[in-house]
């Protein structure tokens, strides 16, 4: 009997040792990893996005955005192709500013990052540099699985109050630290927004994620998929990065 | 040895228990979304991250939207969740947005605005109000043509149609037709851009105000100030430099002879931190030089600008301090300011989408005493018949100013939208409240109803007929960008 109780102990340590197989500080490292990856350091990047929002007030809508990013000059631009009536209006971003350009009244804005990106359920930072290792500290981390995928699941908590959301909770490969999932938490713990990222690209050794879905975890039914395409890491001329570029390509 | 085997299932349940606990993939949310959700977004995480199919098309885009070109992936990790990528574009791709298909493009917006407008409302005797009523038509579009037959060319022009469509003694047919931009586009070594014709030229940064704003041909209205400025005939010369801008314009009138009518208007941007900075001036001979400076930031959630001016004598003819003649200022400084702010906050729920904005503006080539500009006065009706002094330069005659708007947009996500504009002339004390409500619960149909109270003595700025109320009811139809 005593054998059983001592195999059997021996058998819960490592069956719950699983639970916490990294350390936090090893865990802290992780998101300095994702931000390494996800970054297009050394290189430009282009792409074409593709919004599908669904609302059930307002229905179902498309758009699409070009998107140009130079991470290590903390700069990008989101320019609206579709649809026609949001056609020109666009996001430049160049270190601390970021502005909306409305083509209709030719002017530039201040806006934030923490701001819905045009209108759908991402929002403006989702599409800049990641700064997760900057941003964030893990409290939690945890094994787990994720459908086929063994991940590690992290509790984050933010570092400064230039974040989006105050909390966040990430699903990431063990094998690569591709992010497959978070949860946003508003600062009093409510759980604001749900997002999947089933799919990534390799582009010049860094990692995309090619479809996104964000779901409003607070409107039932309201939510946002995007799908990206004709991805570049080709080098982009600096006039790209300009008022004056937004002003040429805009009627 | 049935205990023997007792206690190994016993093992064997708790190893499955505590197998399933550390990987917790007992949580219920992977079921949230099943099958039976109907949107055509799947967010079903089994599906998206399940263990027996690779990662599947998650939306039939096709189905809904048409077709789409695929772009050309490869598996390289046999899980398919990453895929990579070969760099397709053949396109120089600070180009992809210069060029079109067909070389030329058209597009603008279509309007059929209606209002009808109950006007002399007298608050303090409602009964003895004497009302009259006004129904308005407002049909039109704008149309542009965007040609760019290479990236480095483009022809733009973009002309406003309104009606009455026809021609009158008082209504020509430039009323009806107007050319409100026509310029080109060329650039020499994609470092300098130049733009020709006549453009809009946005150099302030009010929102109600703007005495920055040196080169429009016409003022914001404070009542719909995204509204499209007229912008003067210039050749736009600009040097982007990382992140700053400097510009030349040379300013052609519409009308010219000889080439002192030409005026030149250098501009930089500068970009410091979160802050934007600008500095300009104007200059045309035999005119009054003038300077200007722009300033926009961010603090905290709220943004923040203004503007200075300053110029060396006036171009308006002033009402001299006798009432009944006129005077010009070759020689005396003018300065004029403004700060404002602006501010927007919505809860999670976005049942209060709320907006804010306010300014003040110090005008220095307004009147301290606005008795001398009361369009009521024989001496001003005198002086306007004599043409000693035109009526644009009866325009802010006002020292000091103030304008607030706030708006609640789907209030508790409904159609209804909540918004109220409040406008003052602090030196003649005149001024306009306008509260009013939207409905755009139909597509494509906007309906909205206004009250108006111009308040201060007759014949000031906002009050030409003395303290009154009027309420409008607008109805917007089939109003949309193509």
């Amino acid at each position: 009997m005593k054998k059983y109780i001592i195999i059997l102990m021996i058998l819960l340590i490592v069956g719950l040792s699983s639970v916490s197989a990294i350390s936090l500080d090893e865990a802290d490292k992780i998101l300095g990893t994702i931000d390494t990856s996800r970054n297009f350091t050394g290189t430009d990047f282009s792409a074409v996005m593709t919004m599908i929002s669904e609302d059930p007030e307002t229905g179902i809508e498309k758009k699409k955005v070009q998107q140009f990013r130079r991470d290590d000059e903390e700069m990008f631009l989101m320019l609206f192709i579709e649809p026609a009536v949001e056609k020109g209006q666009g996001y430049l971003n160049i270190g601390e500013n970021l502005w909306f350009y409305d083509p209709q009244s030719r002017k530039f804005n201040h806006t934030s990052m923490k701001e819905s990106f045009g209108g759908t359920d991402a929002k403006n930072s989702d599409f800049g540099a990641s700064s997760l290792g900057d941003d964030y500290k893990v409290n939690t981390v945890k094994e787990g699985k994720l459908g086929k995928y063994n991940v590690y699941i992290m509790d984050l908590e933010e570092k400064n109050s230039e974040v989006t959301y105050p909390a966040v909770k990430i699903w990431v490969t063990r094998s690569s630290n591709l992010i497959l999932k978070s949860e946003d938490y508003s600062a009093t713990g409510r759980l604001m927004r749900t997002s999947l990222f089933p799919s990534y690209a390799k582009v010049a050794d860094k990692y995309l994620a090619t479809k996104m879905i964000f779901v409003d975890e607070l409107i039932d039914g309201k939510k946002t998929q995007i799908s990206i395409t004709d991805i570049s890491s080709k080098d982009l001329p600096d006039s790209i990065f300009t008022k004056s570029y937004v002003e040429r390509v805009n009627h | 040895m049935n205990f023997k085997k007792l206690n190994i299932g016993f093992i064997i349940l708790l190893l499955i228990i505590g197998s399933v606990f550390s990987q917790g993939i007992a949580s219920p949310d992977e079921d949230l979304f099943g099958s039976e959700d109907p949107s055509l977004i799947n967010t079903d995480e089994n599906s998206l991250f399940g263990s027996d199919e690779s990662i599947e098309t998650i939306l039939d885009e096709d189905a809904v939207f048409g077709s789409e070109d695929s772009e050309e992936i490869s598996p390289v990790e046999s899980d398919n969740l990453v895929q990579e990528v070969t760099d397709n574009q053949m396109n120089d791709l600070g180009s992809v947005l210069l060029t079109s298909d067909s070389g030329v493009d058209f597009g603008g917006n279509f309007f059929f605005d209606t209002s009808s407008t109950w006007t002399g409302f007298d608050l303090e005797d409602l009964a003895g109000s004497s009302i009259t009523d006004n129904l308005s038509l407002d049909l039109g579009a704008t149309v542009f043509l965007d040609a760019r037959p290479d990236e480095d060319t483009r022809v733009f022009v973009k002309t406003e149609i309104t009606s009455p469509f026809y021609t009158t003694t008082e209504r020509k047919f430039e009323d009806i037709v107007t050319i409100t931009e026509l310029f080109a586009d060329f650039n020499w070594n994609k470092q300098v851009f130049f733009r020709a014709g006549k453009q809009t030229v946005n150099w302030g940064v009010g929102y109600f105000f703007s005495p920055a704003d040196l080169l429009s041909l016409s003022r914001i209205d404070p009542e719909n100030p995204d509204a499209d400025l007229d912008g003067p005939i210039a050749l736009k010369v600009n040097y982007p430099s990382k992140l700053n801008n400097y510009y030349f314009y040379t300013v052609f009138p519409a009308e010219i002879s000889c080439y002192s009518d030409i005026a030149i208007a250098p501009l930089a941007e500068f970009v410091v931190g979160n802050t934007e900075v600008s500095l300009g001036a104007y200059y045309q001979y035999d005119h009054a030089p003038s300077a200007m400076t722009a300033i926009t930031t961010v603090l905290g959630d709220v943004s923040v600008y203004g503007e200075g001016y300053a110029s060396y004598g006036s171009d308006k003819t002033f009402v001299a301090d006798n009432g009944f003649s006129t005077v010009t200022y070759n020689d005396t400084l003018f300065y004029k300011a403004t700060v404002g702010a602006s501010y927007s906050w919505s809860d999670d729920l976005s049942n209060y989408n709320l907006s804010f904005s306010g300014q003040y503006y110090y005008n220095g080539e307004g009147y301290s005493n606005p008795d001398l500009v009361n369009m009521t006065s024989p001496e001003i009706m005198s002086l306007l018949t004599s043409e000693s002094i035109s009526t644009s330069d009866l325009v802010e005659t006002g020292r000091h100013y103030g304008a607030v708007s706030a708006g609640w947009r789907e209030m508790w996500g409904s159609d209804l939208s909540l918004s109220i504009f409040y406008i003052e002339n602090f030196s003649s004390f005149s001024g306009m409240i306008k509260p009013s409500i939207s409905w755009n619960g139909l597509d494509n149909i906007d309906i909205s109803l206004s009250v108006s109270r111009m308040f201060g003595d007759p014949g000031e700025e906002y009050s030409m007929s003395g303290s009154i109320s009027s309420i409008s009811l607008g109805v917007s139809i089939g109003g949309t960008s193509f």
